[in-house]
Order: C-alpha cells, then structure tokens, then sequence
C-alpha cells in the first residue's frame, strides 16, 4: 500500500489597511470597545452601500504579484450567500469568477506550490457565546466586520504536514516584506484552512478518500498537527469502511486543540449553495497593464532575491543568508552597513564581518531584552572602523562583538568604548613575551604536556588570554609562546 | 427503412414529451422546503398550500425565455455603468456605540445579542 | 388662505415677503392630513413635531435675515422606504415596525438641507414590492379619485397624497414602475429618472441594479426644480453617475417641438391594453403631433419578455438584499427559540408579509445551484437584447411615448389572489428599468368613469432636461394636471 498525502491550503490574510474595505471605519478591531467602528455599511442597516478601497485591491494585485500571478484586467465582487449572525447582509462580499489574481507559484525545497487564484474579500464580524441563567448566548461584535481580507488558495501540490509549515511560513515572510498585513497566525491576522485527503495505491488500484476541510486552526504547530492527524484517520477510516471521494462527501472538521483531533463540525451536505452572482453595487474594476506594472514597480527586494544576493555578492553561508533576510527591516539595516564599505575588493569580508556581529552579537542582545532593531543605533561608520582595527589585529573578533552591544547602547564609537576598557589588543610583541613568560612560570605542568604534545599549546595560550584580560593578540601569543619553549 | 425509423423516432420523442409534461412540476413541496431553508424563510402549511402553485406559475411564465435566441449574447449585470469607482484608504468617523446599538431589540454589555447558536 | 392651490414660486413669494409664515404653512398641512387622510389613508406616519420644528427653523431664518434654502416654504412627503434619522421608517412591513435608524438617505437630506418640510411618511407596498399598496403590512391606501380603488403602487401612498394636495411633492422610486404607475393612476406627474442619476444610498435596497429614486409633484416645471437638488454623484454610492446635473428648470422650454421625431411603439398599444387608456394616450401623442411633432411607428419586439426578465432579476436581487432582515441588529424578532436556524425562520417567517416571501423564495429558486443559468444568466442576457433594441429605436426617434398602465385603477382587492396578474399589469413600465432608461409619466384625461389616464415620455440615458422640456410644454397646452379629486 502506497499512500500520498494532498494537501492544498487556503489562507485567509488581513490587510493592515487603515480603513476598512467597503466603508471608511477605522479597520483596527483588536482590543477595541464592542461596536465601536461601525457605520450603516458594514453593520448592514437598510439602504447601506459598498464602496471598495483602492488600497486593499491595489495591495491584493501586489502580493499575487509577488507569488508570480498574473493580474486580471477588469475584475469584479459578487455576492456570496448564507446567513450567520456576524455576517451583517446575510451575504458576503468576495470574488468568483474573476478575481484580481491568479495562477502563481511559490517554491518550497525546489518543490512548486501553485497558486490558483488570490481574491479581496470582506471579514465577518466576532461572535462570542455565553452562558447566562441557563439560557445560551451569542454576543456578537460588528467591529471586524468588513475588515479587508485576502484569500490565497493553492492547488493540492502540499504532500507533508511539514511543507504545509514551510509554506506558510514562506507566505508570511512575503506578506511582511510587503508591509501589507502583520500576518500573525496567533492574533488571527493570518488564517490557514488546510483541505486533505489522501491517494492510495493498492494492488494496482487507485483511490482517493474524501476531502475533509480543517477549520479553527489557530497556530502553525495546529496546523502541522492537525494535517498529521488527519492523514492518519483517513487512512483508517478508509481502511474501516473503504469509502472514495465524490462530490457530496467532502466534509468540514474542526480542530480541538487541546484533545488533539478533528471532529465533524457538519452534516455532510455536499457543497453549500451559496448562490453567487455578481454584486450590483459595484462596477467592475479595472487595471491597465500600466496600473499593473506601476504596482509591481513598488515590489522591493523579496527574501528569495536577499538570499540570493547575500549568497554570490556577499559570499554568506546559507544558514547566514536565511537568518539575516528573515526580517525585511532587519536586512535592510544590514544591507545599508554593508554597502557603505565602497571599496569592493573588501565586500566580501566585510560582509561576513558585519553579520557575524548582527546575527552573533546584536541579535542576541535583541533577542535576550525582547527588542526590535533600532535602525537609529547602528552607525555604518562604526562598523567600518571596528572593521579596520580587526584586520590590524588592535581588537580580536570577541572584543569586537563585546563593544558592538555597547556602542549600541550607548550611541558611543566602538573603537573608543575599547580603548576606554583596555580591549585594544596588545600585539606589541615585547608585552606578549613579559606575558607568555609569566604563563609558562605559572604553569609547569602545561609546559611539560606541551613538551610532549605541542598541539596542547591552546592552554598556555587561553592562559595568557585571561592573564591579558582578553586583550592580547591570541596568533602572536600563541607563535610567542612556541618561540619561547622551543 | 429510414421512414420507418424516423417515425419510430418522432413516437418516441412525443411519448417522452407528454411524459415529461405531466412530471414537470417546476416546484414540488419539497423544493418549497428547501428553498424556504436556503432563504430562511418559514412557512406555515397555509403559506404553502397558497404560495405552491402561484410560484407554479409564475415560473411556468419564465418559459416565455426559452423561445429567445441569446448565442453570443453578453450578459448585463448593472446598467450605464462607469467603472472603477473607489475611494481612498481614509478614516471616517463611525457610529458611537450607543447609536450603533440604538436599533436592537437585544444587546450587552455593547455587543448585540442573538439567541444561543451552539445546539445544546 | 387657500394654500392648496398655489404654486411653488407662489408659497415661497408669499413667505419670503412675510406674508404667511412657516409654520402657517405646516399648520395647514398638518390640519389637511389630520381630515383628509383618514378617508385615503396615504400616510403611515404624520410627522407633527418634525414638521413644526422645521418650521420654526425656518421662521428664525427669515426673522434673522439669513439665507432660506431653495424649498423653504415647500412641504414634503417621503415614500416610507426612505430613511430618515429620527423618524420611524416601516418600509410598510411588520419587519421594520417601530424601526428609528441612526442615519439619513442622502437624497431626503439634500431635501432637508434645502428647507423643506417633512409632513410624513406614505404608505407603500412592503419594500416596495407590489403595484396597488394592497400588499403593504399595515393597510392598502385609497385612490383619492374613488376610494374603492387602489392608488397604483408600489409608491402608492406618495401619489395618493400628492394627488389630494396633502403636499407639494412627494418622493417614491420606481424600480419596475412604482413611480410611473401610480402617478397615471391618481392623475399627478411623476419621473423615473436615468439609473444611478439620484443616489439610493439609505433607501431601503429592492433590486440594486433597478431602484430609481424620484419625484411626484403636480407639474414637470415643480419635478425639474426638485430633481436638479437630488441628483448627481454620492461618493456612499458606487452605481451612483458622474454626469454633471443640467439645471433642469432652466431648460424646460429648450426642445422645439417642430420636427420632434416621436416613437409610437406598436407593442405597447396592443394585447392587454384597455380602449379608452389607449384612445386618451394617442390623443396625448396628437396634440404633439399638432405642434409640428412627427409620430414615427416604431417597433419594440422584446417588449413581451419584459416580464419574465424582470421577474426573474428583481427578486434575485431582492432575496440577497433581503438577507440583512434578520431581527439582530434591527427590526422586530422572536424570543425564545432553541437554535440560531430555528431564530432566523421564525424571525423572517413571522414579520415578512405574504409578497415578501413570495419574491425572495421566487429569487433564491433563480439563483440556486442548478437554476442559475436556466434563470438569472438567461435573463440576463435578455436583459441585454431588451436594452440594446431602445437604444437602437432611440437613434431614429428622439422619444418614445407609450401608455404606462394598461387599465385605469382598479378595485381594492381585485387582483390580490393572483400575484401572476398583478405581474403581467406592469407590461408597459418594466423594461423602461430593465433598460435604466428616463421616463416621465403625466396625467393625459380621464375615462368614463373619471378616472385618470396617464402617459410616459421615456428618453435615451440622462435625458432628464428633454422629456422635462416636452411634458413641460404639453402642460401649457393642457389642463389635465390642474384637475383635482373632490375629497
């Protein structure tokens, strides 16, 4: 029996606008007084109107852009139907037929992922459900509702709960060098809907078990578990009851966090009818190809081509690369210290010099004191100059990340906060002998290991480190010391 | 031989149409429920009873469609329309809550209230 | 004072020049509503203390030599489906009882903004849905020219009030000729503007890409006035048109009616149409024809799908604009019930009158999976052919003039127990709004029983200022609009 898992996703993105999409309110719903950012549309009175906002299609047809699709020229909403109380009209507005976006890719491993389409749709609003005097109760809070989303639906190419999560990472990564969403799984600004099932082979036959869409995933680790769960009670249940995919036995589960699993959520009715026709309110949008390739333009740099980069023209490691292009903001700060080395010849090494001490000592520092990076504090002068000392060997490369924190904090020229502590490294071969001399008194045995086995010279040498408060030349110790017990 | 056939034929297609006119019912009780699902609607066994065949034929009426030739012919959805109408990523002002809430039968603590959707 | 029958420049010279007051003015139409409408019935609410207050507003303006709005001194009264902050709006359904919304349709504003003076909300066919009033939640209003007949609908309750003189102008829409309609059969002018000319923006949504928000009023003159403050863009409504707005009362002597080149078009002189209806139109089309006009027989072949299209697309449109009725956030509900399904059916089952569910159940059966093509894209495209065949008549004639119902009003309760012929009675109307195309109907006789005849002037998109200059004219030549019912 062979078994392949297909997955495809379905996420749901909020866009960070500043209003919401069909109507002027404020578009924040977080932490905010219950039905406080409403107005007739999107509480959905009688008589109300939509009125889309040109920056959330704009930044729709930017991402589907930079995940490879093709955008529409003329587009439309229409009406999707169903009644819940947090969808205000009894119907939601959304795309169909023609969306703005479709048919990208994204690759994960050298494994394509395509995309079949990215739409702009509206959020519903909050419910909550209380228990009071008995009575069940639902609470509902208008304030998200006509919040802009975006939609972004793959085709079922995902076969791993772990390529699920690369994906998703992926695609949060590019939603945030956009700057058009915070794309936070755990603040629900980024929803993922994984659709599973699975292709069995067996005895020269085929089957595929019926598709089960995951609802109320809320983190990326829900995600991977619930993918993981599912594959295998599909292949239980089909082994149990043999049942294939057709066209009414797709089903909706929900996933319970804490017990571990999904569970049916509802009846298996075969696909709702939602009833979709194109929404009157609205004329068509249309994008020339100018528009297109002007909102294109506003493309920056995406991780992909930072990686690239930072690989042939700054010589870092993969795992360097990958670390430093994670946060836009973050590569930027880099790139901006890295580019004002001007002499070429040097790029290189000064690249790695610079994200050695970003990746080895300030994100650390960043990490440890839960802070952002604050481009204000990074002086590319700085790094030049700490560049130049270790080359002259006047400060080792532990110093250097020691002072880097320091000039951070305090604003203060590195170079300067070293001399000020003693760090400039002695490589004044006469201080290095009094030292290495004093080394070799102190440390008897050493020296008779060292007699034995030279390779052992690392010691004496760590010795006189510490001897040397850190601040000699570790090669010139370590080459005084051979002289000296030769 | 062909003659033959061909009367044989049109037997057939006459049979079939009286037989399909005598099933073709376009709305049955239980297409009534259902769509009275869809739309939320319900309908008491009075409604019912009254409504089944005037919406009978009322879509009996729609056949009058059926005659016309539309190949080619491109839908119209809204009329007189100019395209992209827009606005811009600007905050209005919004309801207060109070005026936001000033037309519900039910609500607490500033959220509007719905009877339970969990089924106990 | 016999406020009744003077005219608008009248009203505003006598009260510009201190002659009668505001309030005067409110104080006589409130007294003629509170005798006269108990016998027509044409208003759901009287807005006493709103009335008044506007008055006073006004008085205090003039006291202070302050600027007046254009319509000070008019009184007003607005088709219950238009919002209005403050004042109860039922829409005519028990849905919306005892609804106040928060907000104002922009076209009641602009009325506001301008002065005028709100004497009440009129009664209409629920939503809208209906041509006779009968189907309203509340009662079916009376025609004022025999009170045993209906007043046409579904702005039923507008026109009765407008033709009792309970106001100078009175605001409707007309979505499948709800305006039209009833102005022929209570003898007062009214227009269906161009789609999207005035913004629909808080009138409670029928058939988005149908409603037409307009006038009633007694002359076309009195409509140019008010139309040219109504329309033009509203940036809260997208179907809303750019076109600049004429200014219409500037340019109703502007169509020279030698040569006039106007459509008779023989579908809509035919099949159900009622002899004496048809004799008074053709004589409304003769007198045109007197002043150096030409009657070019034209052809209009799809008229006779107009009905199903309409009745298709109208109630599609209808069953997603009615899903917002659900009792939560406003409106009537029920208590107690043991599921959110359950709440929503008994909310929407018990509130909604018999024609509202018939048209949603009927627009939900047309968008169903399985129906969708058979009905709402068919129509559709219908709606397409039906359009393209008056614009191409448009480019040989420069109007068209047709009947607007095929009889006279009828009795109260005649038709109510089938809905299919209440349909079929909109045959002249309804492929005017499945094309969005202007249209203006006035009062052109009377048949035997005294009973009004009116006709409609229907123009290409956004001729507003030149079926206003032809009825205009055809009110110089005419009397038919000054005649009143005896209440």
């Amino acid at each position: 029996m062979k078994v392949t898992p297909i997955i495809g996703l379905e996420v749901h993105v909020e866009l960070k606008t500043k209003s919401k999409m069909f109507c002027s309110c404020d578009a924040e719903h977080f932490h905010i007084d219950p039905n406080t950012h409403t107005c007739p549309t999107c509480l959905g009175l009688p008589g109300a109107l939509p009125v889309p906002n040109i920056t959330a299609c704009e930044w729709c047809i930017k991402l589907g852009l930079a995940l490879g699709c093709t955008a529409n020229n003329i587009s439309f909403f229409e009406r999707k139907n169903y009644f819940y109380p947090d969808l205000a009209k009894g119907y939601q507005l959304t795309q169909y037929e023609q969306p703005f976006v479709v048919n990208g890719k994204i690759n994960i491993n050298d494994h394509e992922i395509r995309i079949n389409r990215a739409h702009m749709e509206e959020d519903t609003g909050k419910s909550v459900h209380i228990i009071e005097n008995g009575e069940e109760l639902t609470l509902i809070d208008y304030n998200r509702c006509g919040v802009p989303l975006v939609e972004i639906v793959t085709e079922p190419d995902i076969t791993s709960a772990q390529m699920a999560k690369d994906y998703l990472l992926k695609l949060q990564q590019i939603i945030r060098y956009l700057d058009i969403s915070d794309a936070d799984i755990e603040k629900g600004s980024m929803r993922c809907e994984p659709t599973i099932n699975l292709k069995i082979e067996e005895d020269g036959q085929v089957f595929y078990t019926p598709l089960a869409e995951i609802k109320n995933v809320a983190s990326l680790t829900g995600v991977q578990n619930a993918i993981d769960f599912e594959l295998k009670r599909q292949l239980e249940e089909f082994k149990e009851t043999k049942e294939v995919k057709n066209s009414k036995n797709k089903t909706t589960r929900g996933w319970d966090a804490a017990k571990n699993k999904t569970f049916l959520q509802r009846e298996k009715e075969g696909s709702s009818d939602y009833r979709y026709f194109p929404e009157p309110d609205i004329p068509h949008i249309e994008f020339t190809n100018e528009q297109i390739e002007a909102i294109r333009s506003t493309i920056s740099e995406l991780p992909d081509q930072k990686i690239e980069k930072y690989k042939s023209v700054y010589g870092l490691s993969d795992y360097d690369a990958i670390q430093i292009a994670a946060d836009k903001y973050f590569a930027q700060i880099y790139e901006s210290v890295v580019t004002s080395e001007s002499d070429n010849k040097n790029i290189k090494e000064f690249a790695k010099f610079v994200a050695n001490l970003f990746l080895g000592a300030i994100k650390t520092y960043l990490n440890e004191n839960e802070q952002g990076l604050d481009q204000s504090k990074i002086n590319p002068q700085f790094f030049l100059d700490l560049f130049k000392s270790v080359q002259k060997s006047e400060i080792s490369s532990t110093v250097a990340k020691q002072v880097i924190i320091e000039s951070y904090q305090s604003a203060k020229n590195p170079i300067e906060i070293a001399k000020s502590k003693g760090l400039i490294q002695v490589s004044d071969t006469n201080e290095i002998e009094r030292l290495a001399k004093e080394v070799i008194i102190a440390n008897p045995k050493a020296v008779e290991d060292y007699k034995k086995n030279p390779m052992s010279v690392g010691f004496l040498v760590g010795q006189l480190m510490r001897i040397s408060g850190g601040s000699a030349n570790p090669q010139m110790a370590k080459e005084v010391l051979e002289k000296l017990l030769q | 031989m062909i003659s033959n056939y061909n009367i044989n034929f049109e037997a057939k297609i006459l049979k079939n149409k009286v037989k399909y006119t005598m099933s073709s019912m376009k709305i049955s009780p239980s297409d009534l429920d259902h769509i009275a699902k869809l739309a939320r609607i319900e309908l008491s066994q009075n409604e019912k009873e009254v409504f089944l065949p005037q919406l009978e034929s009322i879509l009996d009426y729609f056949d009058v469609l059926n005659k016309v030739n539309i190949d080619g012919v491109a839908p119209t959805y809204r009329v007189n329309e100019q395209n992209n109408v827009s606005r811009q990523d600007i905050i209005k002002e919004s309801f207060s809550q109070k005026e936001s809430l000033s037309t519900a039968s039910k609500t607490k603590n500033g959220y509007f209230v719905v009877p339970g959707t969990i089924k106990k | 004072m016999d406020l009744q029958n003077i005219n608008f420049q009248q009203i505003r010279q006598l009260l510009l020049n201190k002659k009668i007051s505001a309030k005067e003015i409110a104080q006589f139409y409130l007294d003629r509503a509170k005798n006269i409408d108990p016998k027509i019935k044409a208003f759901i609410t009287i807005t006493e203390k709103e009335a008044l207050k506007q008055a006073e507003i006004i008085d205090e303006k003039i006291k202070n030599n302050q600027n007046l709005g254009r319509l000070a001194g008019l009184v007003m009264a607005v088709k219950d489906i238009y919002l209005t902050k403050g004042i109860e709006t039922t829409a005519s359904s028990q849905v919306l009882k005892g609804y106040i919304p928060q907000y104002s349709s922009t076209v009641y504003q602009k009325l506001i903004d301008e002065d005028v003076i709100v004497i009440g909300k009129t009664n209409t066919d629920p939503f809208a849905f209906g041509c006779s009033t009968e189907n309203s939640g509340f009662f079916t209003t009376k025609n004022p020219w025999d009170l045993d007949r209906v007043p046409g609908g579904s702005s039923g309750g507008s026109a009765a009030a407008m033709s009792a003189d309970l106001c100078h102008f009175a605001l409707g829409t007309d979505t499948g000729g709800s305006i039209r309609q009833p102005s022929s059969l209570c003898g007062v002018s009214g227009l269906k503007t161009t789609y999207g000319r005035n913004s629909r923006f808080g009138i409670t949504a029928m058939a988005s890409s149908f409603d037409c928000p307009g006038v009633f009023a007694h002359t076309a003159a009195d409509i140019a006035l008010i139309t040219e403050i109504t329309a033009g863009k509203d940036e809260k409504d997208a179907t809303s048109s750019n076109n600049e707005v004429p200014r219409y009362t500037e340019l109703l002597d502007s169509v020279d009616l030698k040569g006039l080149k106007i459509g008779i078009p023989k579908e809509y002189f035919s099949g159900s149409i009622n002899e004496e209806v048809k004799d008074k139109v053709m004589e409304a089309a003769l007198e045109f024809e007197k002043r150096g006009a030409t009657l070019v027989d034209i052809s209009l072949p799809s008229t006779d799908l107009g009905i199903a299209v309409y009745y298709i697309l109208v109630p599609s449109e209808i069953s997603a604009n009615m899903a917002r009725y659900d009792g939560i956030r406003f409106g009537q509900s029920i208590e107690n019930t043991p599921d959110i399904t359950s709440y929503y059916m008994k909310t929407r089952g018990e509130f909604m009158e018999p024609e509202v569910k018939r048209r949603i159940i009927v627009g939900t059966y047309a968008l169903s999976s399985g129906y969708y093509d058979a009905y709402y894209t068919k129509a559709s495209k219908v709606r397409t052919i039906i359009k393209n065949e008056f614009l191409e008549t448009l480019k040989n004639v420069d109007v068209i003039l047709a009947p607007v119902s095929p009889t006279t009003a009828w009795k109260i309760g005649e038709k109510v127990n089938d809905p299919l012929q209440m349909y079929l009675a909109d045959v002249f109307t309804v492929c005017i709004n499945v094309a969005g195309l202007p249209s203006l109907a006035l009062p052109c006789g009377f048949d035997k029983s005294n009973l009004p005849v009116g006709f409609q002037l229907i123009g290409n998109y956004f001729e507003e200022s030149k079926i206003l200059s032809i009825g205009h004219q055809y009110q110089k030549f005419t009397d038919y609009h000054n005649q009143k019912p005896k209440l």
